[in-house]
């Protein structure tokens, strides 16, 4: 699911310190591993989930098909030209929904701070879990050992001082990766300046490519580069908070805590804006961009929702929720925002200013929804999407949106 | 009420009672289900001297009027509820006698059963249309299959009136019917000629053909059904009964560029084989989980999961295949109504490829084409 690492040599980073208590536990393949599992003749081979039926989508791809060129997300023709002897496989999403449970399950018994990121990835806060089972590496090694010898599937573990550290981290534990030969890689505390700075600059989270833009043109293109820039510059050139954010990131800070307990049945986004917004328009454009965002979560997880729910919060913290159980289940980023401005409707708020606004999609079922098509059929926004996702794919999330998101300025962020 | 009296005439006959209850039920299949008043969901009697009854109902689109014979003894009309059909069909074998009284009270009687009934002024029961049209002789034995085979793919959306029609067109030999709810098409070549000219046609609701099918069906094999197409106005008759329908008046889709020029794929399999097996794959497909056909090789596979109830179905039946391997979906009821619609012990399905219209015919024939829309998964 992650894109191809940059080429750069990590240099022997040292021994843990004691402080790295954040594990970003990450399944290899997952889909094509759990294919492998069920199917022992096709280990070793270059294994394509998706692509197989109609949206003509790579899902998943096995590291011996990753070899050949072939990565998610790129059209399913591309494939197989550049792997004519992959096995493709169509997803059976149901599989991977009941292993991801059984994977979490399995993290769950070190510590109940597991905040899933998606079917199959995860942040653990192992702080509190340390007495019991040893210190963060040994946590890693055993999960990864467990997960190897009770649901006999690869993953990759990563274990640093935060998040975003152990996101980085879970990279280098990749087969591709340096810390490959033993599936854990370790960003000690005081080698984290010294890993972050050959990296480039779109390796930070909330890097995208408009940023990484805007830095290439004052010359910054690696974290060292950025972390060389004068602090006012940088306001000058991403605003305030994204210079904040990524100061923080440079130095390598992360404060976000793992949140457990997250219902991993539903997929959401909220934003808390800068300054409260009451302009209909622009309430309309963050639903839409809400609404994308969820949309894009859903198909990369390979599920769609049957309940939308909306969160919108005044500027005095009163705070509404309204749902909605859609006959069909989506993955549609227009429907998700048409039903989200129908809930928003009812809320009745017309002119009232708006402190947060949140959207959030529940009652997954697996798969992308089956749709009847017509002769006459209104348009299918299932090409679309898959084109899109290709897209963002390789060139990150906000490489495509809707025409109306293309005025807003990116929201920023404060603690709701 | 009172004041109304002289306006009525008293009515009075007898006649059998299951013939009684048979006119009443053809008659009653126009009447609205849901009316604004309870004469408009009535039925009109008509009682002649000369012998019959003519009994009539309308949904103001739909009309049918048939007739009994009777003994009568005081002709007049009346208007009744439609739990008259009800009381009549519960009575017991042998006549019943029904009269009006001056104040409109009907009372019905048989043996040792009354009923008494008030009846409703002529003037709440709608205006009945003529017939349209020049009739036409048509054998009854031609239209039930020909008519059932369509009107499956008809809508029943009232929000789409135009879906909710069947086309009927002339064509060089004789006549097409052709119907669509935009997720599958039935076309159907019918050899009766002489019924609608050149460039004319007729966008009829379904639901009067399937009273047309009915009609037929009940006239018997060798005898006729008078059919006539008006402006505005088609009207079916044969025997003691005639069925009018208003038409249509929308431009029915082009449906012509949807028939595919070509199929490379060609599927045969027994229908009765694929309509049991799909009965019991069908147990696990849902809105949302369609039925998944694997063709390729000697058999069909068919396929349904549903990922909440964690349960998945799986059956092979015998087949022969020509064309790509390939796996194509569909909801499962609109595939049972499109292969059952085939008349035939063997049913030949070609696709195109997955996404594309499959079409669904009788092998070596092309009188009837079924057009299914797959579900994309």
């Amino acid at each position: 699911m992650s894109r191809p690492g940059p080429a750069y040599r990590v240099a022997d980073l040292g021994a843990p310190t004691g402080g790295e208590t954040i594990l970003h536990v990450d399944m290899d393949a997952f889909y094509a591993a759990v294919e492998v599992r069920r199917r022992p003749e096709l280990r070793g081979r270059p294994v394509v989930v998706g692509g197989t039926g109609t949206r003509g989508v790579v899902a998943a791809a096995s590291y011996e098909a990753r070899r050949f060129g072939i990565h998610s997300a790129m059209p399913a023709s591309r494939a197989r030209r550049l792997c004519p002897d992959a096995v493709f496989l169509a997803p059976d999403f149901a599989a991977y929904i009941s292993e991801s449970a059984a994977v979490r399950a399995v993290m769950e018994s070190y510590t109940p701070l597991v905040e899933p990121l998606s079917l199959d990835e995860a942040f653990l806060d192992v702080s509190g879990a340390r007495r019991l089972f040893g210190d963060a590496m040994e946590i890693a090694h055993s999960i990864r050992e467990r997960i190897r010898a009770e649901r006999r599937l690869p993953v990759s573990v990563g274990v640093a001082a935060n998040k975003f550290l152990a996101k980085l981290a879970s990279r280098e534990a990749k087969p591709t990766g340096a810390g490959a030969a033993s599936g854990v890689f370790c960003i000690p505390c005081d080698a984290a300046i010294r890993y972050l700075h050959p990296l480039p600059v779109a390796a930070l989270w909330g890097v995208g490519d408009a940023t990484v833009e805007r830095l290439d043109r004052i010359g910054v293109r690696t974290v060292a580069d950025l972390a060389a820039v004068a602090p006012e510059s940088l306001v000058r050139v991403v605003g305030p908070a994204a210079a904040e954010h990524l100061s923080a990131l440079c130095a390598g800070r992360d404060e976000s805590p793992v949140v457990a307990g997250r219902d991993a049945k539903s997929i959401g986004h909220e934003e808390t804006f800068e300054t409260d917004i009451s302009d209909p328009d622009a309430i309309t454009a963050e639903l839409r961009s809400l609404a994308e965002r969820v949309a894009l979560r859903l198909r990369r997880a390979g599920v769609s929702a049957r309940t939308l729910t909306l969160k919108c919060r005044l500027p005095t913290f009163r705070t509404f929720t309204r749902s909605r159980t859609l006959r069909e289940p989506t993955d549609a980023g227009p429907e998700i925002y048409g039903v989200a401005c129908e809930l928003y409707d009812r809320l009745q708020l017309d002119g009232h200013a708006v402190r947060l606004l949140g959207v959030s999609a529940s009652g997954l079922v697996s798969g992308a929804p089956a749709r009847q098509l017509a002769f006459d059929s209104a348009p299918q926004w299932s090409p679309l999407m898959s084109a899109a996702d290709a897209v963002r794919e390789r060139f990150g999330d906000r490489a495509i949106e809707p025409a109306r998101l293309l005025s807003r300025t990116p929201p920023k962020g404060r603690q709701p | 009420m009172e004041t109304m009296t002289e306006t009525r005439t008293a009515v009075s006959f007898r006649c059998d009672k299951d013939t009684l209850a048979d006119g009443l039920s053809t008659a009653f299949r126009a009447s609205p289900l849901k009316a604004t008043s309870a004469a408009l969901s009535g039925v009109l009697l008509e009682a002649d001297a000369s012998g019959v009854v003519r009994l009539s109902a309308t949904d103001g689109e739909l009309t049918i009027r048939t007739s009994v014979p009777a003994e009568v003894e005081r002709s007049g009309e009346a208007v009744l509820h439609r739990l008259f059909g009800e009381i009549v069909r519960s009575l017991g074998a042998g006549a019943v006698d029904l009269s009006v009284d001056e104040t409109g009270v009907a009372d019905i009687s048989a043996g040792r059963s009354h009923f008494s009934l008030r009846t409703y002024p002529r003037g709440d029961f709608p205006t009945l249309p003529e017939s349209g049209g020049k009739p036409v002789r048509v054998p009854a034995s031609m239209l039930p299959a020909a008519i059932d085979q369509v009107v499956t793919a008809a809508s029943t959306d009232r929000g789409r009136p135009k879906l909710t029609g069947v086309l009927v067109e002339p064509t060089d030999s004789g006549l097409r019917l052709v119907a669509t709810d935009s997720y599958r098409l039935a076309v159907r070549e019918v050899p009766i000629p002489g019924l609608l000219e050149a460039g004319e046609k007729a966008l009829v609701p379904a639901r009067a053909l399937v009273e047309l099918s009915r009609l037929a069906t009940a006239t018997g094999g060798d005898e006729d059904v008078e059919i006539g197409f008006g402006d505005r106005l088609a009207t079916f008759h044969a025997g003691r009964t005639s069925i009018t329908t208003t038409l249509i008046e929308e431009e029915f889709p082009g449906y012509q560029q949807l028939l595919p020029e070509r199929y490379p794929n060609t599927l045969e399999f027994d229908k009765g084989e694929l309509l049991d097996a799909l009965r019991r794959v069908s147990l696990l497909a849902k809105d949302t989980t369609p039925v998944r056909l694997t063709l390729g090789g000697d058999v069909v596979r068919l396929r349904a999961i549903d990922p909440e109830l964690g349960g998945e179905a799986d059956e092979e039946i015998d087949a022969t295949y020509s064309g790509e391997p390939m796996t194509i979906a569909f909801n499962a009821g609109y595939l049972r109504d499109a292969v059952d619609s085939c008349g035939t012990e063997a049913v030949q399905m070609e696709t195109i490829e997955p996404l594309k219209p499959a079409m669904l015919t009788e092998p070596g024939s092309r009188t009837y084409l079924h057009l299914l829309m797959p579900v994309r998964v």
